[in-house]
């Protein structure tokens, strides 16, 4: 018989088929995980028995310009729980009870994570614990398998809310910025600048984070360190601004705010004036001494955890606090512009710098807009116009000059476009120019541009200008017309102090106007502040020993109160700093001056009499009845 | 006992080669699995036990293959009432592990009567399939039938589902053996797993009951739809298992250097996940070399189910092919994350002195049936 024809040979022959099937079968799939999947099986083997956590470097300091530490860092604990036992809920649920962090918010952590490509990484569930935090969990280890506590520095800003819109603040870095940094060697938990110069010097300030990793078995028990680097430090900046004159300028920016609010100030009280800025530049080299917004906020509590109550405050639309009006808000300058106007009449040679021009307190030439005073004020020249704030002279000029030629100067001036300072989210400002004219007047506001807008754009209206173009304008016209580039930092240093890089003053430009030109000009400044005659407080309170240059400057913001400017130059001769100070709703710009007053008081050491409202109370005090007879009626500034 | 010593000549060396291949190379992964296991100060005591269990196995064996097996035809009736004595005395008296009582012991000496149950059904159930002449009804299966069928309740009252599934698959193999068509197991077989699947589904869509598994039942099966369901228990097991066979690669981390094994992340991994072991440490290479080797093994146990001088020869040989034919698809298959877990060991390879013992007597039943084909031609 043939061995095929067997039946119980052929159902033999049938069962080794089948077993031959499964057999090729689970080669099959044995090939699949070690050949084909071999990389991502061992990624995660080597993240559940390696304990691999980041060990982050301290970020770089950052030094005032007289080395006094406006940015640190702290020593701290931050609690980590890694792959898989943060899917254990009792684990997170003895976490939760210990740190006092709500379960939603860990079990949020936890879906996050899993739904993330790196869900086997450690999982942060808080930073900065507490001592008792810390014992808590060393004594509770048993019973939180997977629970790390790994030091981690803390940002600290020992300064709190001043010049917080210029130091900037960290943030854990997110999902969406580590996919994006990964390049760069992010890790998880990492903090990366989020604001200010901790974003913009992000590079410099960042370290490199150093690896602890530690060999585990099931139990989560360490065998060995399978690897050490040590993390590096970032390098620390020395910035350009005086943390003194800093915190100076912006007391007596909140003092003048609180006058204004409480005291009567021309028609005041002005209750509204809650927001401002203040920027000083050195005038000859560019440097900031000091940026000031209000109001501000406390970048510390960005790292202590904030409160449904501070995170609310923070989102106020109006005052918006982490706006920082010294670059960010462009507003128009007022008569703050009329140096401007006068640089582009003489420069173009549409009027002469003793020319005359009679001011009846109405423009005729146009739809009558009139003074800001009725009475007029009879000839005035260059110099005189600038002293009076006179509207009629500067419309003459916009409307001898035209748009074109007065936007051009403006273009010269460095108006209309970036300052190139070392902070992001910089607003360029907006001139009237051609295109401009076109695309909002003509299409979007269906106002086609005229001489009525030409006039208006002379005395400082339309045109939109930031404190920080405000102020480098005015260093300009103290510095021969040399355009200097503004800037925060001085230079880097490395953790030992040796310094990596210097930075150095920029010139970016030069204002092509004669000497001649702006003497006369620096003249008129002079004179706004002159005792008696001027139109800024100075006339009233003059600062002692002290020439100083200003002008003041009224924008109007429809339906609400007017804002206030001014700028400052002092000493008149040779002046070695300028000031730009916004306060937004101040009435006028009159009152506003009072802050340049206070600045300069400090920077140069001055006394001022105890009668003069620049002199900033160490308190704020509460007799207003007192204080409204004190300050009477003060400046009449436009 | 009839022994001709000629007969001796005629046992299958390459059986026995493959056999004591696996066995050594299961010695090698054990001294390794089970210093994840237990320390390595404490993984010679897993080696020694496991050799002495080879060598009363080989005892055991030895016996098995000189009594001619016509013998433990006539003794069919003491061998089932053995196996059911056994396990009914695994409920009576039985110690639990992983949620199954499947042990019986004798002081610090125990055994699991299921791992010898199955090489007496299929000497008990290959005699009654050789003596009946028609077999090709479902009427015919009856008998066989209520054979097996007191044996997998006292099974599943353990409850030891993968014990009773070994059972059912031996029966199943030997029925088809015996000349029951091939079509009509092949819808009976059908049925049930799409009936399970069905079920399975309304259970984890609807929440339909799944009585009368057990909850450690239910949520291995729910946990081989979905091993990240449960990444920490039930999950846990076959996604730390397919991690260690993947990161094995080619060529393997190299005996003794799995972190996987070494550092306790693989459950059980001197038993049930001993394949993993393997695949983490040995690689693709190693896990191959261990499927060729049953493939082999089970290609000789197959040709001598194809040539036995008798219909009882054949059906014995055919249900140790499938016992651990279904051993090896259940066991690594569970490792490779593409069969359910269930408790069931690799032959030969998984530390486990009933398993291997009871094996060795499998094999050893086999070269008998093997050996004593010959004799008619003397």
């Amino acid at each position: 018989m043939k061995k095929s024809r067997d039946p119980a040979y052929r159902r033999a022959a049938m069962v080794t088929g089948l077993i031959l099937l499964i057999f090729t079968g689970l080669a099959a799939q044995l090939g699949n995980l070690t050949l084909r999947q071999e990389a991502q099986s061992r990624e995660v083997v080597l993240a559940q028995s390696t304990r691999s956590l980041p060990v982050f470097a301290s970020r770089g300091i950052m030094y005032d310009r007289n080395m006094e530490p406006m940015v640190t860092n702290r020593p701290a604990n931050s609690v980590f729980v890694r792959y898989p036992y943060y899917k254990q809920p009792e684990v997170l649920q003895r976490l939760s009870a210990i740190l006092q962090v709500p379960m939603p918010e860990i079990d949020k952590l936890v879906k996050d994570k899993l739904a993330s490509e790196a869900y086997y990484d450690p999982i942060r569930v808080k930073d900065d614990i507490t001592p008792p935090q810390y014992a808590a969990i060393l004594e509770r280890k048993p019973e939180l398998p997977g629970v790390e506590v790994q030091p981690q520095p803390v940002r600290v800003y020992p300064l709190k809310d001043s010049a917080a819109h210029v130091l900037g603040y960290v943030n854990q870095i997110g999902q969406d910025q580590l996919a994006q940094l990964k390049s760069k060697g992010y890790q998880p938990g990492e903090l990366v600048g989020a604001t200010g110069l901790e974003a913009f010097y992000e590079d410099v300030l960042r370290g490199k984070p150093g690896i602890r990793q530690v060999e585990i078995n099931n139990y989560g028990q360490p065998l060995g360190v399978v690897q050490s680097v040590d993390p590096q430090p970032g390098n620390s900046i020395v910035l350009t601004l005086d943390a003194k004159l800093q915190a100076a300028a912006e007391r007596a920016l909140e003092w003048d705010m609180w006058r204004i609010r409480n005291t009567i100030i021309g028609d005041g009280p002005w209750p509204n004036a809650k927001a401002g800025a203040v920027v000083i530049m050195e005038v000859k080299t560019g440097k900031i001494l000091a940026m000031a917004s209000r109001p501000s906020f406390d970048p510390n509590m960005f790292a202590q955890g904030i409160t449904q109550k501070e995170f609310d405050k923070l989102q106020d639309p109006v005052l918006t606090p982490e706006l920082n009006r010294a670059i960010q808000t462009a507003y128009q300058p007022g008569s703050t512009w009329k140096m401007m106007t006068a640089s582009s009449a003489l420069e173009n040679g549409v009027v002469g710098p003793y020319e005359q021009v009679y001011c009846t307190g109405v423009f005729d030439k146009l739809h009558h807009p009139h003074d800001w005073t009725p009475y007029g004020h009879g000839l005035v020249d260059t110099a005189h116009a600038l002293q009076t704030s006179c509207d009629i002279y500067f419309y003459e000029m916009g409307y001898r000059l035209g748009i074109d030629r007065l936007v051009a100067t403006a273009k010269e001036f460095g108006f209309g476009a970036k300052t190139g300072i070392d902070l992001g989210g910089e607003n360029p400002g907006m001139l009237p120019d051609a295109a401009n004219r076109e695309e909002i007047w003509a299409k979007q506001q269906n106002d086609p541009w005229g001489p009525g807008h030409t006039v208006s754009a002379a005395i400082g209206q339309i045109v939109n200008v930031t404190p920080l173009q405000l102020v480098r304008y005015a260093a300009t016209l103290g510095n021969g017309g040399k355009i200097m580039k503004p800037y925060l930092v001085d230079k880097v240093v490395d953790a030992s102090g040796k310094t990596v890089q210097q930075f150095a003053p920029q010139q970016m430009g030069q204002v092509n106007l004669k000497p001649e030109y702006l003497s006369v000009i620096l003249q008129g400044m002079g004179m706004v502040n002159a005792p008696n005659v001027g139109t800024s407080d100075y006339a009233i309170y003059p600062l002692p020993g002290m020439q100083t240059g200003g002008k003041t400057g009224t924008a109007q913001y429809p339906p609400n109160n007017d804002y206030g400017f001014f700028v400052s130059l002092s000493p008149l001769k040779d002046p070695q700093i300028a000031i730009a100070v916004a306060i937004e709703q101040a009435g006028h710009g009159g009152s506003v001056s009072t802050v340049a007053r206070s600045i300069e008081s400090f920077y140069y050491n001055i006394n001022l009499p105890d009668y003069d409202p620049a002199k900033v109370p160490d308190e704020f005090p509460n007799d207003l009845a007192g204080l409204r007879r004190k300050f009477h009626v003060v400046g009449n500034g436009q | 006992m009839n022994l001709d010593t000629r007969l001796l000549r005629h046992v299958d060396k390459w059986l026995l080669l493959l056999m004591f291949a696996l066995i050594t190379l299961g010695v090698v992964v054990i001294s390794s699995a089970a210093r994840g296991f237990n320390g390595i100060a404490h993984a010679a005591g897993f080696v020694d036990k496991q050799i002495i269990a080879a060598a009363v196995g080989l005892v055991l064996m030895i016996v098995a293959m000189l009594f001619d097996y016509e013998e433990f035809g006539r003794m069919r009736w003491v061998l089932y009432g053995l196996n059911l004595a056994l396990l009914g005395a695994v409920l009576v008296m039985g110690r639990a592990t992983n949620g199954a009582q499947s042990w019986i012991g004798f002081g610090t000496f125990q055994i699991q009567p299921s791992e010898f149950g199955k090489v007496m059904l299929i000497l008990t159930l290959g005699h009654q399939l050789s003596r009946m002449d028609r077999l090709t009804s479902l009427w015919d299966l009856i008998i066989p039938l209520f054979h097996v069928l007191p044996l997998l309740v006292l099974l599943l009252l353990q409850p030891d589902l993968g014990t009773a599934l070994v059972f059912i698959v031996i029966t199943v193999a030997m029925i088809y053996m015996a000349g029951f068509p091939g079509w009509k197991i092949a819808l009976m077989g059908g049925g049930p797993i799409a009936a399970v699947a069905v079920w399975l589904y309304a259970h984890l869509r609807w929440g339909v009951k799944m009585w009368p598994l057990k909850p450690h039942q239910i949520q291995r099966l729910e946990v081989f739809v979905d091993p990240t369901k449960d990444p920490l228990a039930s999950g846990y097991h076959v996604l730390q298992s397919k991690i260690s066979i993947g990161s094995g690669g080619l060529l393997g981390r190299g005996l003794y250097h799995g972190t996987q094994n070494q550092l306790g992340f693989l459950p059980e991994q001197h038993t049930d996940f001993i394949f993993s072991v393997i695949g983490e440490e040995l690689g693709f290479r190693g896990g191959v070399v261990v499927l060729l080797l049953f493939m082999a093994l089970l290609w000789r146990v197959m040709g001598i189910a194809a040539n036995a001088k008798d219909r009882y020869g054949s059906l014995i040989a055919t249900g140790v092919a499938a016992m651990i034919g279904f051993h090896v698809l259940e066991n690594v298959g569970m490792t490779l994350g593409v069969m359910p877990v269930t408790g069931i060991p690799l032959p030969f390879i998984s530390y486990g002195g009933s398993a291997l013992m009871a094996n060795m007597i499998a094999i050893g039943l086999v070269i008998n049936v093997g050996m004593r084909r010959h004799t008619l031609f003397f």
